[in-house]
């Protein structure tokens, strides 16, 4: 059977038809359900999400504005109203971990996304091992965090680590002592943040400099831009929509970091690297201070939640997204 | 023909609005006592009569050791002895979140029956919130019981017992009878903090530190409620028996006679500090009975030295200490137990009889019925004659003059404790000197008692 070339004018018009009109055609109509039909298929969801997110977290909420202890059940529960977060106000181990948590933040976050992009665009090059590369760049985002944590404490070590063997080999007589060390405990961990961190934001701006028109690249060659040009006009401003969800969830992630902290250092030395989130978990799980806790955990969410709002706020302004 | 439609805000605000009112719901619980204090302990439960048959029921039974070193065959031996009473046993980890674990399992209604509390505040904590029963009357209408319901052994609360101690531990020091030979030092049967560290340094030599911690002054001084003062009311760091141990402890570290804290951290070895002793790396070690397991255990820790055994160092200038060591592992019965008979049956069979299954777990009963040579026997294994100085074990692990206390102040106790290892943790690196962790312990645990005040 022949093929029947049609004019691509019409077919784009056809579709608009049908997109935009989809109650014009009166058989198509008839055949709608009404829409309590949807609502009942996505019952089940909006159920799921009612019982195991929206109820812990107007629960938890609650819980912010009350004292509780877990162990006297729901009837030991005690409503004192903004008290927890008055005294959140005058806690100067909150106010610390909130400093480190916003230096971890700032630190890791911009590290994290500079060096995946270098990654990535070096990753989108025609080298030999590429895909081995990119498994093995990606791998440390996967591994369980106590395997990666048993690596890096191993290494970290101040007297048989290989970090401080090979700066004594290289004459520095007094290396650091990394996570024993009050002021490099949370620039260890950092690093270590950064590097699981860094494969799987190269992942992400690999799919997005792959899905980058090429003829771009290749009118601006022709006009004669050079590398650094090209990437300021054409590669950033593609990738800034990439950028800044990279951005807003490492934010979010870093801004959540516990799992590295309670397994490497327990917040110390002393309260060297006791972050937010550690804090809450001591108030919480340690001490027993669930109201507390909450009050920790809420106030974080507000600091994220400003952040997440200005940093979209920018991005709609510049009309990356409508 | 209309189209009906529900907009999407619509339905969104329904799904917040809906939430908040579960929400509040779920922390509200009965609306009315939401305001309300946590409930009185004595009287909640004062004098009640044990529920059910005490032959009969359906046990469950929640402990942090795991079943595979004694528990298991004290259930086994419990099952074949009670036929009627069927018992399960959960093992919890006995950390912050396994006894969180436990606690939310409680209220969640969770079937229950026994519970194992490895911490005297939080022991405290349930007793406060009514979790568990009230056993005073039915302890003391128990002849069999009567050391158990003395104050110097066992945990009251609001003048009450809701928990009886299965395991007397106590501390003591040992010693690594090959490399304090070869020093040409003789074991001493008594001896002073001040004694202990000329000991040590005297072993710190050839990579071999002589001890693996410092020993205590704060609380063989003043007791176990030594970190509070008379009422309760404040932290007592600024004791001069709190600045004596620290001191002690700096001064250790600095001339390398205890393991460096750098290594304990890195090593993780505040978890498995039996690594340092058993490696000869560390040739005294400050512990009790339960550590006794990794010592006959020669597959996992190869060692060709005898164990020997010297009591807790005594303070400079005091006369009569109490040892660090506790009557602890503490067995309730929780409140909601339909079986609170047959528990109660469980309970004395493991206070009992039962305790002799966990001799394997190096844990010593509370209640030792068996003669100190049978429990020596029992917990150092068949290999006593070639791993210990049998003879020493049986002088130091049961020596009857040994003073032990039981904390009652607990107000702020979990910060204060953890406030406590954070900061040794930096005296013991060097970052900050004896005084400053006697001004921020003491401003540390005011605050940590303000905030349970």
């Amino acid at each position: 059977m022949p093929r029947v070339r049609r004019d691509p004018s019409q077919l784009m018009t056809a579709d608009v038809v049908s997109v935009e009109d989809p109650l014009a055609n009166p058989r198509t109509h008839r055949r709608r359900h009404p829409p309590w039909i949807a609502y009942a298929f996505l019952a089940p969801n909006i159920l799921g999400v009612l019982a195991f997110t929206l109820v812990p977290l107007v629960g938890g909420v609650l819980i912010s504005f009350t004292k509780w202890d877990v162990v006297s059940g729901l009837q030991g529960i005690r409503w004192v109203g903004l008290a927890n977060f008055a005294n959140l106000l005058h806690d100067a181990s909150f106010g610390h971990a909130l400093v480190r948590t916003l230096l971890f933040v700032l630190i890791t976050v911009p590290v994290t996304v500079l060096l995946g992009l270098a990654l990535a665009i070096a990753l989108n090059q025609p080298i030999p091992g590429q895909g081995a590369l990119r498994a093995i760049f990606f791998l440390p985002y996967v591994v369980n965090i106590i395997a990666i944590g048993t690596v890096w404490l191993i290494m970290y070590n101040p007297q048989s680590g290989l970090i401080n063997r090979t700066l004594r080999a290289f004459g520095i007589s007094s290396p650091p002592g990394w996570l024993i060390d009050q002021w490099w405990a949370l620039p260890s961990l950092m690093l270590i943040s950064i590097w699981a961190g860094i494969g799987y934001v190269a992942v992400i701006y690999l799919a997005a400099l792959q899905d980058m028109p090429i003829d771009l690249h290749e009118a601006a060659m022709v006009d004669g831009a050079g590398i650094w040009t090209r990437f300021r006009t054409i590669t950033w401003p593609a990738l800034l929509p990439t950028t800044m969800f990279l951005v807003i969830t490492n934010m979010i992630s870093s801004s959540q970091g516990f799992g590295m902290i309670a397994f490497l250092t327990q917040g110390g030395p002393g309260s060297a690297s006791t972050t937010a989130s550690y804090y809450m978990y001591q108030n919480g799980f340690m001490y027993y201070r669930f109201g507390y806790a909450a009050a920790v955990g809420f106030t974080m969410f507000l600091g994220v939640f400003v952040f997440t709002s200005i940093l979209w706020r920018w991005q709609r302004d510049r009309g990356l997204y409508a | 023909m209309a189209v009906h439609k529900l907009p999407r805000r619509s339905v969104l605000l329904g799904m917040a609005g809906a939430a908040a009112a579960l929400g509040t719901a779920a922390v509200a619980g009965c609306g009315s006592t939401i305001s309300t204090s946590g409930p009185k302990s004595s009287g909640l439960n004062a004098g009640a009569a044990l529920a059910g048959s005490a032959d009969a029921g359906v046990l469950n039974v929640w402990g942090g050791v795991p079943a595979a070193n004694g528990p298991q065959k004290l259930l086994d031996e419990f099952q074949a002895k009670y036929p009627k009473i069927k018992v399960s046993y959960t093992q919890f980890v006995n950390d912050p979140n396994g006894n969180v674990k436990l606690d939310t399992a409680l209220q969640g209604g969770a079937k229950i029956d026994v519970l194992f509390t490895y911490s005297f505040d939080l022991m405290a904590q349930r007793a406060k919130s009514g979790q568990l029963l009230d056993l005073t009357d039915t302890v003391k209408a128990d002849s069999s019981l009567t050391k158990l319901s003395r104050p110097s052994y066992t945990p009251v609360y609001d003048g009450r017992i809701y928990s009886l101690p299965t395991v007397a531990e106590i501390n003591f020091v040992v010693l690594n009878k090959k490399i304090v030979q070869a020093a040409g030092l003789t074991i001493p049967d008594k001896w002073t903090t001040s004694e202990f560290r000329t000991f040590a340094q005297k072993l710190s030599k050839n990579g071999v530190y002589g001890s693996f911690n410092y020993p205590p002054v704060a609380i063989p001084t003043l007791g176990p409620d030594a970190r509070y003062n008379a009422d309760g009311t404040k932290a007592n760091f600024t004791h001069p028996a709190w600045r004596k141990e620290v001191e002690l402890g700096y001064a250790m570290a600095k001339e390398k006679s205890i393991f460096p804290m750098d290594q304990i951290i890195s090593q993780q070895l505040s978890a498995y500090s039996q690594n340092a002793f058993l490696s000869g790396k560390a040739a005294l070690w400050i512990t009790a009975p339960f550590s006794l397991r990794f010592v006959n255990d020669v597959t996992n820790y190869p060692h060709d030295f005898v164990t020997t055994f010297a009591p807790l160092p005594t303070p400079d200038g005091v006369s009569d200490p109490y040892n660090t060591g506790l009557y602890g592992n503490l067995i309730s019965i929780a409140k909601s137990s339909e079986y609170s008979a047959a528990a109660w049956t469980f309970v004395k069979y493991w206070l009992t009889d039962g305790a002799k299954a966990l001799y394997v777990a190096g844990k010593v009963p509370a209640l030792q019925t068996d003669s100190d040579d049978a429990v020596a026997s029992a917990l150092l294994g068949s290999n006593a004659a070639k791993l210990y100085d049998v003879d020493a074990f049986k002088k130091v692990a049961f020596d009857k003059t040994v003073k032990y206390g039981v904390p009652t102040k607990f107000k702020g106790a979990a910060e204060m404790s953890n406030a406590m290892t954070q900061q040794t943790q930096q005296l013991l690196l060097g970052q900050i000197t004896p005084d400053q962790w006697v001004t921020n312990m003491q401003s540390q645990g005011d605050a940590a008692i303000a905030k349970d005040a």
